[in-house]
């Protein structure tokens, strides 16, 4: 404090403008710390604009942080500034793509920046990765970029009282960024291993330059680089012996933890009717007059793919014994499976044959049900309003299937780029052999499943193929329609499938029926299967109500989904004329849905093919590690096996390699070309072991045996030492023999120096680092080149001026004698 | 012709005889008493430095006492002559020829108190006779025989009156020590013992001054191997290079520092040279021998400092030379 003529003002402490080195230090690993962090979001961004953006706001961060601290400023006033410069500069950097590219900002763009900054994240989280790089989303990695250089310029200069907390401190708070990043992340990220350890890496040199540097300042430490060095070239070395480790204990995707995993998608799609049970507006009703008939209308009108061409309105992938509809979760467990928001590129896995094809929509169209071809690669609207359209736009990866919840209208335009995966079912297909449950209400196919496949063998997939033989075969086709066939009633409700249906005296459907019962025969007899509406594109590209049909998806062993078409399953013969049995009212015309039944979250086996074969290597994965490691036993042996075993094994082979690198040293000393050389050998051999067991041995160039047997422990160790430089140093000159005899005796004082300790200290002296470090900076440390009395192997006393480390070094060896604790 | 086992022994057993005969008059000063004796035993000469009371008389007188040979003592004062140490010609009448009466310098150990009071004239009396063991007076040279010793001693803190003595007089010293107060468990035996009056006369001659010729011939048998021989060199070269040394080790200074470690190590029963002796002797060998300039006086580094970084510098061997 200091007090002025006008009264006491706080004298604060300012510092250079140019960072010293110690801040340059900092600076550096902050913005390491904080570009490795930021490439979590690589796998949800396109491009490379939201590391530019996270790493320029780190640079200004730390920038402003240094520049207040420099010009003594509290830490508040950097973080206001840094503030004020988010919502400045986050309109230029990130709403380009919407127009604002002001320099000042107006109250809109301001509004926008803070929107994205609050309720951006849960967009980034309900949007199918990668979303647009160039995106008002880039708001995510500018703030999370301001915030790393924040965090690590401001904690890294903290003043605690503790040394270890304020080395320990910035170091903390970087890792904290990089865990929001991870868990803003996606689950399947290309370079999580490489990540994670050139983070580690960093993290722990940091800490480690700053332990250092806080423990010199407070107890005059030694800064010496060489150690660093060191230090930094052991972390390089663990993280190269962690990378093959890291793929064992860093798991699978599945369990990995990523907020995409809890954040529920502010969609349902369970609470749209499915399509399959209004199948029969499409159906010609001969006449009668129906205005929600579109049998005759145009649906939409396709460019860019040929005549034959499939296009999907929906894809029902689970039967809840009313009715086949979509789901949210296709698969089980957390998957790209849902109906999520997608940019206007889809990082879609499915290959295929790529079409660009336009589809405009016609008088017939309504719905949330966006008619698409094969699986999306992109998708932009064209009409209306087409930014609307595309924010509420939502695909389901696994099901190719997608929707526009605020509904679609006649006129309504759209182009998109897709791939066509070969779908075609040959005589070579293979079924899936997973094995998927049968959807409640659905035993009734079991008996009439048998019945229809017991002469096709036990391939799952001739059983599938017959079945649907016999469906083509022995069924006929009816859309209800005239007065004679209003007794095959429109649904596909267990009743319907079952007593009317399928053990009914005539098989009698048209598509709804043909396609859902076949798809619960085929889920029984073992081949995954899921109902496809939609309608093949006739010559001309205009899609009407009589071209939608309803087919099987079925699910091969290389997990592709194979098309099994309407005509395969599904008879065109009309039913014989017969009189209705029953009085129930009947109609012709469209009949309600049922109502929608909330999904549950069990859903079969169905999805995309890859996304599905990922996921079912996953899954198989996981049950592999669970029992291959100890078969027969609990999971939770297999959990502690890998979460603790694997480790300790890791450990147990460092400690090995640190054994065995002893050995081998130990090997080259005892098998030295000179014998005088094995003499050298044998004593810097016993001096390394006094220095794992912990003794303060004097090191360094100038130190000799002599004054190196002061500090050893032993009570032959200066007899030794004697004799070593009577050897080498001897008018003749030293034989091998003698080199052998010597080194009995080291051995055997080794032996008897190990004895002295305890177990536990004679295991971490055989796995000790400290003599396998050089010690060729070191210098003679607490020996006196005049022994007060005149006896050269005595202990020595302090030199003139070197008394405080002498006193040290004796500090260091009554210690060390009174810390020996035998077993 | 290397010493053997058998002759490094009895020469460890003799020095140890003659140093305990020593400590009955210096009382816990065996380091000095060694280094003393070393000296004597390498034919070299020793310059003791030190305050007031602590002993260096009698240390020199105990070190002429252990010793069967004449022994005398010269106290330098500004007005002493050099024919007051050398000796003068005088004519005798009843010969009619002119007699050599030789001065105190002619005897086994001489003790040169108060060195730097004399006059530079009569310090150079002595250069002669420490470097070639003989007095020339007119024109005829006089051997002062073996052994010969000059223990000379000097008060570093009365500076009134004294002549420092030159860096050619200094390097004919072999070693320069200093003897420092005793330990608290010396002062007390001594303090008990205070009715004794005369300490050096407790020590009786132990050894003939032919022994003590034969073990200066044992010593010099003692072998060194190149690679110790390459750290002296070593240790000269960097003396003359470290900062603030004006002057470092001269050839004579290495020579005497070989010299001394021979004996150094036949002390210590070995027949051989280890890097240890040249450490252990390497303040009293060079400390009078290293000279510093003026800015390291005001640097506050003294010769001792320089010695330690001279250490520091430059690594001591651990094998032999090719191995």
């Amino acid at each position: 404090m200091s007090t002025s003529a006008t009264g006491t003002r706080t004298r604060v402490r300012r510092h250079a403008l140019l960072p010293d080195r110690h801040s340059w230090v900092d600076i550096g690993f902050t913005l390491a710390l904080s570009a490795v962090a930021l490439t979590a979001f690589g796998s949800s961004f396109t491009g490379s604009a939201y590391l530019a953006v996270g790493l320029l706001g780190t640079v200004i961060a730390v920038l402003v942080t240094h520049l207040t601290r420099a010009a003594g400023w509290p830490v508040i006033s950097a973080v206001v500034i840094c503030l004020v410069l988010f919502f400045l500069l986050g309109g230029p950097l990130c709403l380009r793509s919407l127009g604002d590219t002001y320099t000042l900002p107006g109250s809109g763009t301001l509004a926008r920046v803070a929107d994205q900054a609050v309720f951006g994240w849960k967009d980034l989280l309900t949007t199918l990765p990668p979303v647009d790089g160039d995106g008002p989303l880039l708001v995510l990695p500018w703030l999370s970029g301001m915030v790393a250089g924040l965090v690590g310029s401001v904690l890294a200069h903290v003043t605690v009282r503790r040394a270890w907390l304020a080395a320990l401190l910035p170091v903390a708070g970087m890792t904290v960024v990089l865990s929001g990043a991870i868990l803003l992340g996606v689950r399947h990220p290309q370079s999580l291993v490489v990540q994670g350890t050139v983070f580690t890496g960093l993290a722990l040199a940091w800490l480690a330059i700053r332990a250092r540097r806080a423990s010199a300042a407070v107890h005059g430490g030694s800064t010496s680089y060489a150690r660093v060095v060191g230090a930094v070239v052991m972390l390089g070395l663990a993280a190269l012996l962690a990378q093959p480790a890291s793929a064992l204990l860093v798991g699978d995707d599945s369990r990995r933890a990523v907020a995409r995993s809890w954040v529920e998608p502010p969609f349902d799609i369970g609470r749209y009717p499915s399509p399959l049970a209004g199948f029969r507006k499409y159906v010609d009703l001969k006449g009668q007059p129906s205005p929600a008939n579109v049998y005759d209308k145009t649906l939409l009108d396709i460019e860019g793919v040929p005549a034959e061409t499939r296009v999907r309105f929906a894809t029902m992938d689970r039967y809840d014994g009313m009715v086949w509809g979509a789901t949210d979760d296709a698969l089980p467990g957390p998957a790209d499976d849902s109906f999520q928001r997608v940019s206007s590129t889809i990082d879609n896995p499915a290959e295929g044959e790529e079409v660009d094809a336009t589809i405009t929509l016609g008088e017939g169209w309504s719905g949330v049900w966006l008619p698409t071809v094969g699986a999306l690669r992109s998708l932009d609207f064209e009409t209306g309003d087409a930014r609307a359209k595309a924010e509420v736009f939502r695909y389901n990866l696994a099901t190719s299937t997608a929707v526009v919840p605020t509904g679609m209208q006649p006129g309504d335009r759209y182009s998109f780029t897709a791939v066509e995966p070969d779908d075609a079912l040959t005589e070579e297909t293979v079924g899936s052999a997973d094995l998927t449950p049968l959807p409640p209400g659905a035993a009734f196919v079991q008996g009439p499943t048998e019945k229809w496949t017991e002469d096709a063998g036990t391939d799952p997939m001739d059983r599938v193929l017959a079945a649907a033989e016999h469906l083509r075969s022995e069924g006929k086709y009816s859309d209800g329609v005239g007065r004679t066939e209003r007794i095959y009633v429109a649904g596909h409700s267990a009743w319907r499938l079952s007593d009317e249906f399928v053990n009914a005296p005539q098989i009698v459907g048209n598509d709804e029926q043909y396609a859902a019962t076949m798809a619960l025969v085929a889920n029984d007899i073992g081949v995954p299967a899921r109902v496809v509406l939609g309608a093949v594109v006739p010559e001309g590209g205009r899609v009407t109500g009589k071209d939608v049909s309803a087919w099987v998806e079925l699910r091969a062993a290389d997990g592709t989904w194979k098309t099994l078409p309407t005509e395969a399953f599904m008879s065109d013969t009309p039913p014989a004329d017969q009189v209705p049995e029953t009085n129930t009212p009947m109609s012709g015309t469209v009949i309600p849905p049922p109502n929608p039944i909330p999904p549950p979250s069990d859903a079969g086996e169905q999805s995309d093919a890859d996304l599905k074969e990922r996921k079912a290597t996953r899954k198989k994965k996981a049950e592999e590690d669970e029992d291959s490691i100890i078969p027969g036993l609990p999971s939770w042996v297999g959990l502690v096996a890998t979460y603790v075993g694997l480790p300790l094994l890791l450990a147990a082979l460092l400690l090995a390699a640190v054994v065995g690198l002893k050995a081998w040293r130990r090997h080259r000393r005892r098998s030295a070309a000179s014998a005088s050389a094995r003499f050298v050998g044998a004593w810097r051999e016993l001096v390394d072991h006094a220095r794992d067991l912990g003794q303060p041995v004097p090191l360094g160039p100038t130190v000799t045996r002599r004054e190196q047997s002061a500090g050893i422990v032993s009570g032959r160790a200066g007899t030794l030492a004697r004799r070593a430089d009577s050897f080498v140093f001897g008018p003749s000159t030293p034989e091998v023999g003698a080199a052998a005899t010597y080194w009995e005796s080291v051995d055997a004082e080794r032996r008897a120096m190990s004895r002295e300790v305890g177990r536990w200290q004679r295991f971490r002296a055989a796995t000790s680092l400290r003599s396998l470090r050089r010690t060729t900076s070191g210098r003679p440390r607490a020996v006196d080149r005049q022994p007060a009395d005149g006896d050269p192997t005595s202990v020595p006393t302090p030199a003139p001026g070197r008394v405080r480390g002498v006193a040290r070094r004796l500090r260091d060896l009554a210690d060390w004698r009174s810390r020996r604790t035998p077993d | 012709m290397t010493i053997s086992h058998e002759q490094a022994e009895w020469f460890k057993s003799t020095f140890d005889q003659l140093t305990d005969n020593m400590e009955k008059a210096v009382l816990g000063k065996r380091h000095v008493v060694r280094l003393a004796l070393t000296c004597l035993l390498s034919e070299g000469h020793i310059l003791l430095e030190d305050f007031p009371g602590t002993g260096k008389t009698m240390l020199a007188r105990a070190l002429a006492n252990t010793v069967q040979g004449s022994h005398a003592r010269i106290q330098f004062t500004p007005d002493l002559l050099p024919s007051d140490v050398t000796g003068v010609t005088v004519y005798d009448q009843h010969k009619g020829t002119f007699e050599f009466h030789p001065g105190p310098i002619f005897h086994t150990i001489v003790l040169a108190d108060e060195i730097n009071r004399a006059s530079p004239k009569t310090q150079s009396a002595l250069l002669e006779v420490m470097e070639e063991g003989q007095v020339t007076v007119d024109g005829v040279a006089h051997p002062v025989g073996r052994p010969f010793l000059v223990i000379a001693t000097q008060n570093p803190i009365e500076q009134a009156g004294t002549y420092r003595l030159p860096e050619a007089q200094l390097d004919r010293f072999l070693m320069k020590t200093s003897v420092g107060y005793p330990d608290r468990q010396a002062t007390v035996e001594l303090l008990n013992n205070a009715a004794v009056r005369d300490r050096a006369a407790l020590v009786t001659p132990v050894i003939t001054a032919a022994t003590i010729a034969q073990m200066s011939g044992l010593a010099d048998e003692v072998y060194v191997d190149p690679a110790v021989v390459g750290y002296v060199a070593e240790l000269a070269e960097e003396s003359r290079r470290q900062p603030h040394v004006k002057l470092g080790l001269s050839a004579r200074g290495c020579l005497a520092f070989v010299r001394v470690a021979k004996t150094w190590a036949a002390a210590d029963g070995r027949d051989h040279v280890v890097p240890d002796d040249i450490k252990d002797l390497a303040e009293p060998v060079l400390s009078h021998r290293m000279l510093l300039d003026a800015e390291a006086q005001f640097s506050g580094v003294d010769v001792q400092t320089v010695i330690s970084r001279l250490l520091d510098a430059v690594a001591p061997p651990t094998d032999r030379v090719g191995a």
